[in-house]
Order: structure tokens, then C-alpha cells, then sequence
């Protein structure tokens, strides 16, 4: 491991104490028996791998498969159940912790905590490690140096004077990533062991293919790493090993290459399958002659969409259907609802309502019939300070109206007609918003949308976080909307939810339209089976 | 729900020895008309829980009547006397206008501080055309309503087609607005306004100036427009969630640019109701009419709504803050108390308001 000259005088002398222990018949990161739970069935059960030096290491597994929990407990976050245990180089760790640098594991999360609008320097500088003029002034100067030979010395092109702000997602990763390496080297831990959180979930295509050249470099330089994703080809890229996970089960762990994609699928859901069946009788790929026949009865059409991550995306949705849009989680996914109500402008291509090409905006979209309700509800949907009543009302008071004047019967008489028709929990039309639970929040959410009786209802992640007898309402609500003549379209990655809605299901990845399952009921596996078979096929 | 046409103006043929028994009938009708509100607003909450909320939303009503007692026991046969009384109803008219024009920006979450600058600048325009120019009255008062507004279209460029920071942008404006006034004024007190002027403030009904029932009228006005229009809906709902509020379908920015002029306008009304009950501009006035406003709204924002921005807790937070003064003034207090004693109110209001406003209008913005 020859990096200790890119880094500053000071952690040179603890680098060269920790090198000590390479050995590459010691594992990295060792997992032992690992058990958690939250008070109801576990949700890793004796889960063991080994993670060796200098190779990645691929962690895979379905929504729920216990991933982020392996994770968290890795971030000192979770303290699993005694018994487990977490070997690293060889030592077990015994205690507690809550920075996970300081025991010698580097986390890169999902969510990448920069402060945008400073530098790469600044945001690289741990605080407790800056270099120092004299006993407490920070020389910028030498901080500058320091964090620019790293850079250089790892292959980046780039300035660590620019704004965060300014670098492309992949250079963000890129740069937390530096910056965990940083901090075990300031904790004196010359060996490197990094997890990488779903890194690629909000990258475009070329921007990934950028990122994993880069991590098999990091690795070649004896880091062990552990690249957490749900994205087969990905994995298969740039994993050496990889562990799939199940349940809170490991399934398989081993060398990627034992495996095949029909494998590695059915150690991920649990059920041999045929991965050519989805792409079988039941489904087929878009075409266009298809869309324009539908094009008079359909509620919703896009065509040719195209934004900064959906990739010339056509569908359509006819009035009194339930279609589906699914994927992996990514951006793409995230995107779509924004391109077609237009919070986001599209790059090209057009969305149709009622058979008219129409150019929308949030505020003009519930005229023409289009209500979307956000997978967010409190950041897009509702005033949390608000009393239910309001937040039922806002978007249709123009319809209270008595003599010119809001009438504060018509609108209570309209919210708890609609309370009771949604089964709002409690009644009681003047609590506050935010006191409801999840559930009656986003039923509150959606029984404001639905009473519009729209035309087109854009659903995104209409029951995250939602629990059970909420998600069967909501399911029910979505279809009563159809079956008034609306035209729904559902955007989430809930394959249950989707399998108990949907008529149809286009399955998108990396941007595209894939496959669509056509003719529904389906069941969950379907729809997992095909967006993970998509997901390897995708270029 | 409560009768469209506000209580306060049932308060007219009072004769003017009965002033005192207006008060206390204003407040009383102002309590009854609360009453008619859904004061159901907790609704199915058992029993007690209803009182600790009773006590919430009249609690501020409570401390103005106390402080009214002991003011009376305190100095007697100087407060409860209905010169003296008819003296705090002028006092507080303005203070009323400017607080009332400044909660339709605070609903928004946004600050102004510009409305004594604006209403002094306005106030001062209409003092130089009147008595210098000698211009007929109806143009002073389009002129002075016109600054106001103006200096709300300003602010409005500024904050939403701008988006600049409200209390930095309003903070700027309030100074430049000032040295305008100086600028028209030649840094001089205007005096001699002609009666046109004075009259439409100072003219008596029922013994109380026409500027005590601006403020009134004023607050009616916003009661119902908040309760009962859209705009007035938007305007919590925009504060409380601008995002979901766009995704709602709701113009944030048309509101919110509306919500800034609209204010700016009553400014400029205040400014023309200032002059007529001075019969004088005097372009430093400006800086006396920040804080108690400001202290009024924020403890109006304790009453009557809890947590909210609302016209009747404005009014009666503007009432509690004059009595004070006022009593605290004929105790014989030096004249540089008035100031500490604004800035401990504004202090002691936001800290009320912080500890009251679990909800909605929590007051993260100060």
C-alpha cells in the first residue's frame, strides 16, 4: 500500500504502524453470527462473511433483505444482540462506538453529508485533524496541499478549491470516499476498510461506470471494500466476492463468479426461477404502434420523455386503468412524476392528457385534471402545523365558497365527509396535522387529491412508511379513482403494492423503459424478477 | 360561525361619559364573538383539556383586564378616567394599523421591518403636499396610500421576484425609506395641515376619534379575510409548507407578492391616519413605530389562536401593550424607560409566543 506519501507528513508515521498487520491471510472485516431485531422477528439472523484485503466485496439483496441494518450496525449505529461478532484484521472489536472511523471502518452513506456551497478542502477537513499553524491556527495553505496531493495522488481531476456544489455526483462519492480514507488515517488506521452505501443509486449511466473503475483502483491499493447496491450488473462488474442476503439471511457468499445472474437472483428471492420468463408470454418490450392504437382512450401518454436521468420514456395510462412504473430505486424513478406535472422542464418529448400534448406546471397541473401526490408527504404535501380540516381543504376552496366567503360549514361538512370516506384516524377534523400517524397523515394526503376526482392521479410511493390496514385502504382508494374513469399511475418501488394495484407495470432502468408486464394479476416475484433481470440486461 | 358584521361597530352612539363602559362592552362583545368561533377547535377533547385551552386562548384577554385593575387601584383618579382612556385608544389606533398590515407578511413566515419607515415616509408626503403645496386633500391621501404601496411593490420585487432574505431586504428598505422622508421633508417637522386633513381622523363619533375605528374596522377586515378567503388561507398555508403549497396548486409567488403589497398599502393608510391625529409629520417618528407593533403581533400570536398570527389577539396585544406604557408613563417613570420598556415587551412577546406556539407559527423567523 503505497498512498502514505499522498497524504500529510504527520499520519505518514501512524500509516506505517498499521501496515504492519497486512496479511492477506487475516480478512479484512470479518462478520460472525450477527443478530438484530427491533422488538419483532429479526431482522438479520447469524448472518456471517468475510470481507478479504484488497478486493470488493458485493452485498446484495432485495427492499428489506436486512442491507441497511448490516450497514448501521457496521456505523456503530445498531448494537446488534450480544453473541454477534466483528472481527477487524483479526481483532475483535469489544466495545461500543458511535465513530466508526476511530475503530477503523470508513462509511460512505447514501445521503453524502457535504456542505455544498464550501469547498472540497474545507469539506474534507475533519475538524478534529486540520493542519495547523502554530498550536491552534489552521493553515490553509498546507491544508490546500495536503487535500490536493490526495486528490492528485487518486486520480482525480480536480481543484479542492472548487465548491462542493460544483463537482458531479460520481466526484462527490468520490471525494466522501477520500474523505473516510482520510479520517482512518488520522485515527491511525493504515489499513483501509471502507462500506460504500448504495453509492450509485443517484448516478447516470456513464457517471457509474466512472465511480467502479475508480473503486477497483482504491482496492488494487489493498483497501478492502464492501459495496452495498441492489444492482446485479454493477456488482458483477466490479465485485470479487459478494454476499446475498435474504431475510436477514445470507444465501450465498462467495466468489461472484460461481454464480450466474439466474443464480444470484434466486438466492436474492428465495425461489427458483426462470429469469427468460419474464420477458415471456406475459411481457414485451414497448412499441410504439401499440401506444398510438391506445392513444384515443388513454387518460395519460408520454412520449419520447426525456429528462436529465429518464431516458426517452414512453407509456401509456387509459382512463380506468391502474398502471404501474417500477424499477430499482434510483433518480430515474424519483424523476418521472417531477418531469410530467413539470416541476422539472423536460429535456424532450411530450406529455398527453385526454389526448392533447400539454405543458404543465404544479400550479396549472390540477386544471387539467392531473393531481399528483408526492412519496414525500410532509416535505410536498402537507402543512404539518395545519389542522386536518385545512390541509383536506386548501386545494379546493374555491368550491366552499358561500356568498363570496370561505363557509366554515361547507368546509367542515366537506372534510369530514371525506374523513369518514377515508377513514381518517382520529375524526376529529381539527387536530393537527402532524399529531396523526404515517398512515392517516398520507391518507389525509391522498383523500385531498382524490376528492378532486382527477382525470390523471400521479402516485408516487403511495404507502412508504404506511402501516398494514392503511395499505390496504390505500390500495382500495386507488382503485375506486380508476374505476370512476381516472387514469392512475403508480410510481413506486413497492412491488406488493404495485402486484395488488396494477394492470400493468413498465419496468424502467437506468432511465429507460425496459420491459412491461402486460395483463396483470402478478405477483410480487414477477415484478422483483423482472426489474432485476432488467437491471443486469441494462447497458 | 361568527356574523359577517364585525361586533365593533355596534360600539357607535356611545356618549362620551360612558367611554370606560365601551371598553369593557368592546371586550365583552369581543369575547362573545370569539365564542361563536369553533371553539369546538380541539373537539372531542375530554373536559379539563378544554379549559387548559380556553385558558390558552383567552389568557392574553386575562392579562390585559388585570393590568387594567391594577392600573386603576394604582393610580387612582388618573388611569380609570375616560380622558385617559380615550387618550390610549387614539395612542393605540396606529399601532393597531401598522401591527394589523405587518401579520399578513408574518403568516407568510417572512418579516417586514419597513412598515414605521413606509408609514412615516407616507405620512410625511402627505404633510409636504397639504401644508407646503397646498394640494387638494383627496390627492394627499391617494399619494400617501400610493407610497405605501409602493414600498410594498419594492419589497415584494425584493423578497419574491428577487428572493432575497425578507429581514435583510425589509431591514435595508427601512432605512433608505427613512432617508427618503428626510430628503422630502428637509429634515424638518411639517406642521399647519390644513383641516381637510386632520378631519377624516380626528372627527368624533360617539366620542372616539374616526382613527380609533380604522384600526377596528381594520382588524374585522383581516379576521375575515383570514378565516374566510382564500388568500388569507394561502397565506398560513404557504408559510407553513411553500412547497407542498405549490404542489397544491395554490400561486405562491402571486401571494406572497400580493401579501407584501396589500400590507404595504395599509402602511400608507396608517401614515395618512398619523398625520390627521398629529396634525404634524415629523420624519423620525418612524423608528417609535417598530417595536410596539412588532411586540403586539407576537403576542396576539399567543391569544385567540395559539400559535397563529391572528387579527383579535393583535388587537388585543396592542391594547396590553399601551396600558402598560401608559400606566407606567402617569407612575411617573422617567422618559427613557419608554424605550427599555418597548424592547423588554418585544423580548418578553417572542418569548411568549415561543413558549405558547407549539404549532403553527412557532416563530422560527426571529
Amino acid at each position: 500500500m503505497a498512498v502514505g506519501d499522498h497524504l500529510g507528513v504527520k499520519d505518514e508515521d501512524e500509516f506505517s504502524t498499521g501496515q504492519k498487520q497486512t496479511d492477506s491471510s487475516v480478512p479484512a472485516l470479518e462478520i460472525c453470527n450477527v443478530r438484530m431485531g427491533f422488538g419483532g422477528p429479526p431482522v438479520l439472523k447469524d448472518v456471517s462473511f468475510k470481507v478479504a484485503p484488497g478486493s470488493i466485496h458485493g452485498l446484495l439483496g432485495a427492499n428489506g433483505a436486512g442491507k441497511s441494518t448490516l450497514v448501521k450496525i457496521l456505523a456503530g449505529i445498531y448494537h446488534p444482540f450480544p453473541g454477534s461478532e466483528i472481527t477487524l484484521w483479526g481483532q475483535k472489536i469489544t466495545r461500543k462506538y458511535t465513530v466508526p472511523e476511530k475503530i477503523g471502518i470508513g462509511i460512505v452513506h447514501q445521503e453524502l453529508p457535504f456542505v455544498a456551497d464550501l469547498s472540497v478542502v474545507e469539506n474534507m477537513a475533519s475538524g478534529a485533524h486540520f493542519e495547523r499553524l502554530g498550536h491552534s491556527l489552521i493553515s490553509w495553505k498546507k491544508e490546500v496541499r495536503a487535500a490536493q496531493e490526495m486528490v492528485d495522488g487518486f486520480g482525480l481531476n480536480l481543484d479542492v478549491r472548487r465548491c462542493v456544489e460544483s463537482l458531479s455526483q460520481s466526484e462527490r462519492a468520490q471525494i466522501a470516499t477520500l474523505r473516510v480514507l482520510r479520517a482512518l488515517d488520522e485515527w491511525g488506521h493504515g489499513n483501509w476498510i471502507v462500506v460504500l452505501d448504495e453509492p450509485t443509486s443517484a448516478l447516470t449511466v456513464t457517471e457509474t461506470e466512472r465511480l467502479l473503475d475508480w473503486m477497483r483502483g482504491i482496492a488494487a491499493r489493498g483497501c478492502a471494500l464492501l459495496f452495498i447496491s441492489h444492482k446485479l450488473r454493477e456488482v458483477r462488474d466490479v465485485c470479487d466476492e459478494v454476499t446475498i442476503l435474504r431475510d436477514g439471511r445470507v444465501t450465498y457468499s462467495g466468489p461472484i463468479t460461481a454464480v450466474d445472474t439466474k443464480q444470484v437472483v434466486e438466492h436474492m428471492i428465495g425461489r427458483a426461477l426462470n429469469v427468460a420468463a419474464a420477458s415471456g408470454p406475459n411481457s414485451k418490450e414497448n412499441d410504439a404502434s401499440q401506444i398510438h392504437s391506445a392513444k384515443d382512450e388513454s387518460g395519460l401518454e408520454l412520449r419520447n420523455l426525456c429528462g436529465f436521468y429518464i431516458n426517452d420514456v414512453s407509456l401509456f395510462v387509459r382512463a380506468g386503468e391502474v398502471v404501474g412504473v417500477s424499477g430499482l430505486a434510483g433518480m430515474d424513478l424519483e424523476e418521472l412524476p417531477r418531469l410530467i406535472i413539470g416541476e422539472k422542464t423536460a429535456v424532450a418529448g411530450s406529455v398527453l392528457i385526454g389526448g392533447k400534448i400539454v405543458k404543465l406546471s404544479p400550479s396549472t397541473s390540477p386544471k387539467v385534471g392531473l393531481q399528483f401526490v408526492s412519496g414525500n408527504r410532509l416535505a410536498d404535501g402537507l402543512w404539518p402545523g395545519g389542522r386536518v380540516f385545512e390541509n383536506l381543504t386548501i386545494s379546493r376552496l374555491e368550491r366552499l365558497v358561500r356568498h363570496g366567503l370561505i363557509s366554515r360549514r361547507k368546509e367542515l361538512d366537506s372534510a369530514r365527509g371525506l374523513i369518514g370516506k377515508y377513514a381518517i384516524r382520529p375524526s376529529d377534523p381539527h387536530r393537527m396535522t402532524q399529531t396523526l400517524s404515517g398512515g392517516n397523515q398520507q391518507k389525509t394526503y391522498l383523500a385531498r387529491s382524490m376528492a378532486h376526482e382527477p382525470k390523471v392521479l400521479l402516485l408516487e410511493e403511495p404507502v412508504q412508511g404506511v402501516d398494514i390496514s392503511s395499505r390496504q385502504d390505500i390500495a382500495a382508494y386507488t382503485q375506486e379513482i380508476a374505476s370512476l374513469g381516472g387514469a392512475v399511475l403508480v410510481v413506486s418501488v413497492d412491488y406488493e403494492f404495485l402486484a395488488a394495484t396494477c394492470t400493468r407495470i413498465y419496468i424502467l432502468s437506468r432511465g429507460r423503459a425496459g420491459r412491461t408486464l402486460e395483463q396483470g394479476p402478478f405477483s410480487e416475484d414477477d415484478i422483483t424478477r423482472a426489474c432485476l433481470a432488467e437491471s443486469d440486461n441494462a447497458a | 360561525m361568527q356574523p359577517n358584521d364585525p361586533p365593533v361597530e355596534q360600539e357607535g352612539g356611545v356618549q362620551q361619559s360612558e367611554v370606560n363602559a365601551t371598553l369593557s362592552n368592546a371586550a365583552k362583545s369581543i369575547v362573545g364573538f370569539l365564542r361563536k368561533q369553533p371553539s369546538n377547535s380541539q373537539g372531542s377533547k375530554p373536559g379539563e383539556k378544554k379549559e387548559l385551552h380556553l385558558v390558552s386562548r383567552f389568557g392574553l384577554l386575562l392579562v390585559l383586564a388585570v393590568t387594567y385593575v391594577i392600573f386603576t387601584i394604582a393610580l387612582p383618579g388618573e388611569f380609570l378616567t375616560s380622558g385617559n382612556t380615550l387618550a390610549m385608544l387614539d395612542a393605540a389606533s396606529v399601532t393597531i394599523l401598522l401591527a394589523g398590515g405587518v401579520t399578513i407578511v408574518l403568516r407568510l413566515r417572512d418579516l417586514d421591518l419597513s412598515f414605521g419607515a413606509a408609514m412615516d415616509l407616507s405620512a410625511t408626503a402627505v404633510a409636504v403636499l397639504a401644508a407646503q403645496h397646498h394640494l387638494p386633500a383627496w390627492i394627499c391621501v391617494l399619494v400617501g396610500l400610493g407610497v405605501g404601496t409602493g414600498v410594498g411593490i419594492v419589497n415584494a420585487i425584493l423578497i419574491v421576484g428577487l428572493g432575497l432574505n425578507s429581514f435583510m431586504a425589509t431591514l435595508g428598505m427601512m432605512t433608505i425609506i427613512e432617508g427618503v422622508g428626510y430628503g422630502i421633508s428637509g429634515s424638518q417637522v411639517i406642521t399647519g395641515l390644513p383641516s381637510s386633513i386632520t378631519r377624516m381622523s380626528v372627527t368624533e363619533v360617539g366620542g372616539i376619534q374616526l382613527a380609533v375605528y380604522y384600526g377596528w374596522i381594520l382588524i374585522a377586515i383581516l379576521w375575515v379575510v383570514y378565516e374566510h378567503t382564500r388568500f388569507g388561507r394561502y397565506l398560513l398555508f404557504i408559510g407553513g409548507n411553500a412547497r407542498a403549497a405549490r404542489l397544491a396548486g395554490i400561486q405562491v409567488r402571486r401571494t406572497r407578492a400580493l401579501a407584501f403589497i396589500v400590507s404595504g398599502a395599509i402602511y400608507g393608510f396608517a401614515g395618512v391616519v398619523l398625520v390627521g391625529t398629529l396634525s404634524a409629520a415629523d420624519p423620525s417618528i418612524g423608528g417609535q413605530y417598530l417595536l410596539p407593533p412588532l411586540a403586539a403581533v407576537f403576542l396576539g400570536s399567543t391569544a385567540i389562536q395559539p400559535g397563529r398570527f391572528n387579527a383579535i389577539g393583535t388587537l388585543v396585544g396592542a391594547y396590553l401593550i399601551i396600558i402598560i406604557s401608559t400606566g407606567l408613563e402617569l407612575i411617573g417613570l422617567a422618559s427613557w424607560t419608554g424605550d427599555v420598556f418597548d424592547g423588554l415587551a418585544l423580548i418578553a412577546a417572542i418569548g411568549f409566543a415561543r413558549l405558547s406556539g407549539r404549532g403553527a407559527a412557532t416563530v422560527s423567523l426571529v
